[in-house]
């Protein structure tokens, strides 16, 4: 046998189910057990039965030998022949021979005479060959101790062989038997041990194709088998626990996933939302600064003409002024919007009286209330305190805008100003709500909800009918909402409006409830018949530090009208130059307005030098920024006064009047009525210092 | 085949005597060397018997012999243990020198071989065989026999009558063959034991 089929064998034998192997284990070590056995005996029997044969032979040619003594000694070849003949009835004796003395054959007998067997050649000298399956044996014969001769008996072992060829077959039968049984039991006994190991192999492809993790083997019992189904079934417990684990891991993963995902998405849609937002806020700002500034720009030019009747160029001037105005309220209002939406925006609370922001606010509106002859009134329900803490500036701001919507969307009937508190005192967050109620047009339900979106008015047609930036109520609701409050709404679609603004009062301990009279508020409801003029209104010497030729220009006129005495510097050494000049000369300035943005050296280190050099003039910043900190940066260089780019001519006439007129300069400022008649018509007219000062200080 | 005749095998034997496979002629030729007397021995006994009258005595010599062996003597037929076998023979004696080598080299039971001649019936003494052959004649042979009847000899002879003279053994030649012919009641008469075996190959008469 080769080495490539014993291979293959090795093979065969090593892929055969465990079945297999036990039964060809136990088949080839019983066969081995039987056939060493039947060997062994085989052997055993053989031996034993060739030595028995062997004495038997011995024997018989003893005795005959002894028998035949005589017949040798005298030459009888009959009677030996005679006394060989009784052998017939040893039929495993086939040969038997007479020798005498000499060795020379004396007589013979053979069994089976046709057999072939050449007994002529034989002689006791050449018998030593012996055919198989003979046993043959010589004996001398004796007699007296004289040997007379010899005899050979040859046996055939077939009879023992016949014997033993039977007795291998009961053995083989035997043997198959015994082969069958021990199969047999060694089948019944493998099914304890192939029984359990499919039971492990069944139970372990349900495992591993149907993915089950909650088969388990079971008891197996207690041998290695039943270490093994244990073990296997801790081991599967064991990935069980994973599994579920890993499964409980991924599902939480995926709802996180999950979760992000719709926040990702959520957060992209704001972002999408607040971009569209702010290119519609830039497409809509564009526009509305370009409007007023397209009217501005055309007018100008119409004004340039030098044809045109002082009529047609009154007219053309009022509407460039309008639309002048007009655009600075949007610049206004879209800087107070980015400031709030950028986070900018600080809020300075003081202890401010409501009833005193209400009259400031109606007194503001009430002109432009009577030009449309509605009834503005202030109505104070309950007690409201007398102060509250928060930001007057902007809480005006906010009443301005309401009140200014209201009359502006309302035709006939009244608009009313409702002032109240909306928690009863002690309950903390206080409210105090001021309500503007007006019988106008009132609010489409289609609107209400871009009511408070920037440049958003009812329809665009009434843009064009009443004006506005649209930011006002976006502003007001975050203002609100900044001051701890909010703005609320109800309307009914043609039959008027009612905002109410709520803000927080800050702590109450110790505030005093009043009653607020309301006369003050209808006082101030009653119109200006003649507000007085600003002209010819400031006495004194006045320092214009300002490097655009423009504003220069119009600065000094606007001062000159008033009655100023204008000295201009370019630039902030100028400035300080012409101080020192002016203190030379004897001629002192009543007061500076100082630029801060200027060439060679800047507003703010001029102020500082001024005040080093121990300048005590006032001093009036002049500033394009309107910005919080603005002002606070003007203060701290050293100005008394804060102004912002583009000018009010009249709000500026009055400031620089103020100082001009005070006493520290001798120059006590006194309104003079009769410039009145040089004021420009349609101009607001300038009112007491009480009433009109704190709005722009405060500013 | 083998077994038919003795003569058959016999002829065979004398023709090719050498005769056997060359495998175990080396071995043959010693051991033939060593058994060449006793051959020339078997071809003086067997086949010269009917021409030469010196192979039928050397028989009868051997035989005379052979005789002390399976027969029994009884004790007091020697005078002391050490006394020896006497073989005597009468008259001619054509027994001659064979049965002196015979009793120079052999022993009968145990004793030594003494062989004597007697020329004359007188000169007969007492032995334990007695050969008388056929020259001795009737008268001789009965007068021996009647003078040592009874003393344990064994008579031997060759003469018809001679078992009827009181012999005990007489030879006789069949077919080219020395036989033995035995009368029971004068062994009897001399108190000899005579073996069975000797018995089975010779004839007995009453």
């Amino acid at each position: 046998m080769g080495a490539a089929p014993s291979a293959f064998a090795r093979q065969l034998l090593q892929n055969a189910s465990v079945r297999t192997k036990l039964r060809l284990l136990t088949t080839t070590a019983v066969s081995a057990a039987l056939l060493a056995v039947c060997a062994a005996f085989v052997a055993n029997d053989v031996a034993t039965t060739r030595g028995a044969m062997n004495r038997q032979l011995t024997a018989l040619a003893t005795v005959l030998g002894a028998n035949a003594t005589a017949a040798l000694e005298f030459d009888d070849p009959d009677t030996a022949q005679e006394l060989l003949r009784s052998l017939s009835r040893q039929p495993s004796v086939e040969l038997a021979c007479l020798f005498d003395r000499g060795g020379t054959l004396f007589a013979t007998y053979a069994r089976r005479q046709a057999a072939g067997l050449d007994v002529s050649h034989i002689s006791n000298t050449a018998v030593v060959h012996i055919p198989r399956g003979r046993i043959q044996v010589i004996r001398e014969v004796v007699e007296q101790g004289e040997a007379v001769g010899s005899i050979l008996l040859r046996a055939d072992m077939k009879e023992s062989h016949d014997r033993l060829a039977h007795e291998l077959l009961i053995m083989v039968v035997v043997l198959l038997l015994a082969l069958a049984a021990s199969i047999f039991l060694a089948d019944r006994l493998q099914y304890i041990l192939t029984a359990r190991i499919q039971q492990l192999v069944e139970t372990m492809v349900r495992v591993t194709a149907d993915d089950d993790y909650s088969v388990r083997v079971g008891d197996l019992g207690h041998d290695e088998l039943g270490a093994l189904g244990r073990g296997f079934d801790v081991m599967v417990e064991r990935v069980q626990q994973a599994m579920s684990a890993l499964k409980e891991t991924h599902d939480q993963l995926e709802e996180r996933v999950r979760q992000r995902t719709e926040e990702l998405e959520e957060a992209l849609r704001a972002a999408q939302a607040a971009n569209q937002t702010k290119n519609q806020f830039l497409a809509n700002m564009s526009h509305e600064i370009r409007t007023p500034m397209t009217a501005i720009i055309g007018y100008s030019e119409l004004l340039l003409d030098e044809n045109i009747t002082p009529e047609t160029r009154r007219l053309h001037v009022g509407i460039i002024q309008r639309n002048g105005s007009h655009l600075l309220s949007i610049i206004n209002d879209i800087l107070d919007i980015s400031k709030i939406e950028a986070g900018r925006l600080r809020l300075d609370p003081v202890p401010t009286a409501p009833d005193t922001v209400v009259a400031e606010v109606v007194s503001l509106m009430k002109i432009r209330a009577a030009e449309k002859q509605l009834d503005l009134r202030v109505e104070y329900r309950g007690l409201i305190p007398e102060r509250i803490e928060t930001d007057p500036a902007r809480l005006r701001q906010i009443l301005v805008n309401l009140v200014g919507n209201a009359i502006k969307f309302t035709d006939t009937g009244s608009v009313r100003v409702i002032v109240e508190m909306c928690t009863s005192p002690g309950v903390a967050p206080a409210l105090i709500r001021f309500s503007i109620a007006d019988t106008g047009s009132g609010i489409a339900p289609q609107q209400m909800c871009h009511l408070f979106q920037p440049f958003s008015q009812a329809d665009d047609s009434m843009a064009r009918r009443y004006g506005g930036t649209g930011l006002g109520l976006a502003i007001s609701r975050r203002l609100a909402i900044m001051l701890g409050g909010e703005i609320t709404f109800s309307s009914e679609f043609g039959k008027g409006s009612r905002f109410s603004v709520t803000i927080a009062t800050g702590p109450l301990h110790g505030v005093s409830m009043v009653a607020p009279r309301v006369d003050q508020a209808e006082h101030a409801s009653l119109p200006e018949t003649a507000p007085p003029s600003p002209a010819k209104a400031i006495r004194g010497r006045v320092l214009l530090a300002e490097d655009g030729m423009d504003n220069q220009r119009l600065i000094s006129w606007v001062l000159q009208i008033a009655g100023a005495t204008v000295v201009l510097a370019e630039n902030g050494e100028q400035a300080i130059q012409k101080y020192h000049e002016s203190l030379a000369t004897g001629q002192p300035f009543h007061c500076i307005l100082m630029d801060m943005q200027m060439p060679v050296l800047d507003g703010y280190e001029a102020v500082s030098r001024l005040r080093e050099a121990n300048c005590r003039v006032p001093i009036v910043a002049l500033t394009a920024h309107a910005m919080q900190g603005d002002r606070e940066k003007c203060l701290a260089a050293g100005c008394d006064d804060y102004a912002t780019k583009p000018i009010d001519r009249h709000e500026l006439a009055r400031l620089v009047a103020r100082y001009c007129n005070t006493p520290v300069n001798g120059n006590a400022g006194c309104p003079n009525p009769a410039s009145n008649a040089t004021c420009a018509g349609g101009l607001p007219p300038v009112d007491s210092p009480a009433t009109e000062a704190p709005i722009r200080s405060s500013y | 085949m083998a077994g038919s005749t003795r003569q058959f095998d016999l002829d065979n034997r004398i023709r090719h005597p050498g005769r056997s496979c060359p495998r175990q002629r080396r071995w043959r030729r010693s051991v033939a060397a060593r058994l060449l007397p006793a051959f020339v021995w078997l071809l003086v006994t067997t086949v010269v018997l009917a021409q030469d009258p010196t192979r039928e005595y050397k028989i009868k010599a051997a035989y005379l012999y052979n005789f002390g062996r399976y027969i029994e003597w009884p004790d007091s037929a020697f005078r002391e243990s050490a006394s020896t076998f006497v073989i005597g023979v009468m008259q001619s004696d054509p027994i001659g020198a064979d049965l002196d080598s015979i009793a120079a080299a052999k022993r009968i039971a145990g004793r030594n071989i003494t062989v004597r001649r007697f020329s004359t019936a007188e000169e007969v003494t007492r032995c334990h065989i007695l050969f008388l052959p056929r020259t001795a004649g009737d008268e001789v042979v009965k007068s021996i026999v009647s003078r040592f009847a009874g003393q344990h000899t064994l008579f031997v002879g060759e003469a018809d009558s001679f078992l009827e003279n009181g012999g005990v053994i007489g030879f006789v030649i069949q077919q080219n063959n020395v036989r033995v012919m035995i009368a029971l009641k004068a062994a009897e008469r001399e108190n000899l034991k005579i073996s069975s075996k000797l018995l089975q190959v010779a004839q007995v008469v009453n």
